[in-house]
């Protein structure tokens, strides 16, 4: 892959698969997160201190835009296997995929840090 | 007008490995890539390789790896490709010598989805057998295909897996499957079925973006995949 020049549906691609893994680690790291509830109460509430902060949030942020861009770019190879006639526009369906994703994370990201941000509060 | 070329160029009796090498060349904004490979080949190192016929886009002979992506060096324009022009060759085979690469694997695969009309019953008016304008139609975008490899060898899939069966052996059985004379589709879509067959395919579209003519070739692909599904009862 390197050295051949990335187009942005290579790119569409690349983002699918790691957006996949990221969300795939994450639901490894949330079952054994609530797995924590089987060793008593007080251990659950330990395990929940340790992702109430902000590097984790990000992390979350971060989760939250994989899941978005997976399951936006997931519905374009959908339509596409089903209607292979729509190929035709794969550029335009791409851009639309990367540019929905990102208008969805900016309400979502601001909704999200607003917890952790000065002008959090009057949310 | 100076160009700087660098071309890729590998030896199996003298080098380990391939080394990049640059040959500055006179050129006209209108010239070709072919031609300034031309140009290093007759008059500033013989020892250059590279595979050419027609020089017209039609053969389908001189797909390299131009500016890192798969073009055709005859249809690739100097005004079109800049002043800096790198030149490797495709990707996912046995390079043989600079930018010959051996594409036996590459026909292989083409003769296995049996690539020609079968039909052995008499036509009904003992000559001819007829096909409407729309049945044409059905299979005239991958009837354009001149086997050049540059879809095959810019695939991911194949770079990670030499076993696919690739974009251009699928387009060719396009061709086929959908040409309502023919009658071995049910052969032709059991080998499409198999598991390095359309299945490899991931929508990543360097297929399309590299072929030189213009074939929607994840179309033909994603038709093949339905048809292959229909014969299966999914």
């Amino acid at each position: 892959m390197f050295g051949y020049r990335i187009s942005w549906a290579q790119l569409a691609w690349f983002g699918h698969r790691l957006s996949g893994i990221g969300v795939l680690v994450y639901l490894f790291m949330h079952i054994v997160e609530n797995a924590t509830l089987a060793f008593g109460p007080d251990v659950y509430d330990f395990t929940q201190t340790l992702f109430r902060n902000l590097p984790i949030r990000l992390g979350e942020i971060l989760l939250m835009a994989a899941l978005v861009y997976h399951s936006l770019n997931g519905l374009r190879v959908i339509v596409m296997d089903f209607w292979p006639a729509t190929t035709a526009w794969y550029r335009p369906l791409t851009y639309g995929v990367i540019i929905a994703t990102i208008a969805a994370m900016i309400p979502l990201g601001l909704i999200m840090i607003a917890p952790y941000a000065p002008w959090g509060r009057i949310l | 007008m100076d160009v700087l070329l660098r071309l890729k160029r590998f030896d199996p009796e003298r080098d380990a490995d391939p080394h990049w090498e640059e040959y500055t060349v006179q050129a006209d904004p209108s010239d070709r890539v072919l031609d300034l490979l031309h140009q290093v080949k007759w008059y500033q190192d013989g020892t250059l390789t590279f595979r050419r016929s027609c020089a017209h886009g039609v053969c389908g002979s001189d797909a390299m790896l131009i500016n890192g992506r798969n073009r055709l060096a005859c249809e690739y324009l100097v005004k079109d490709a800049g002043t800096e022009i790198s030149v490797e060759p495709i990707r996912g085979s046995q390079v043989i010598k600079d930018l010959l690469v051996d594409l036996d694997g590459f026909w292989e695969k083409y003769r296995s989805v049996m690539p020609y009309l079968v039909n052995d019953e008499v036509p009904a008016d003992g000559k001819e057998r007829r096909q409407s304008p729309e049945e044409r139609e059905r299979f005239d975008d991958t009837s354009k295909c001149i086997l050049c490899g540059a879809c095959t060898t810019a695939c991911p899939s194949f770079w990670s897996n030499p076993d696919f069966v690739g974009p251009a052996a699928i387009v060719n059985a396009h061709r086929f499957i959908f040409d309502s004379r023919d009658q071995a589709g049910e052969e032709r879509l059991q080998i499409m079925a198999d598991a390095d067959g359309v299945w490899r395919c991931r929508t990543i579209f360097n297929c399309v973006e590299a072929c030189p003519r213009g074939i929607n070739i994840t179309r033909a692909i994603l038709e093949v995949t339905a048809e292959v599904e229909k014969a299966q009862g999914a």
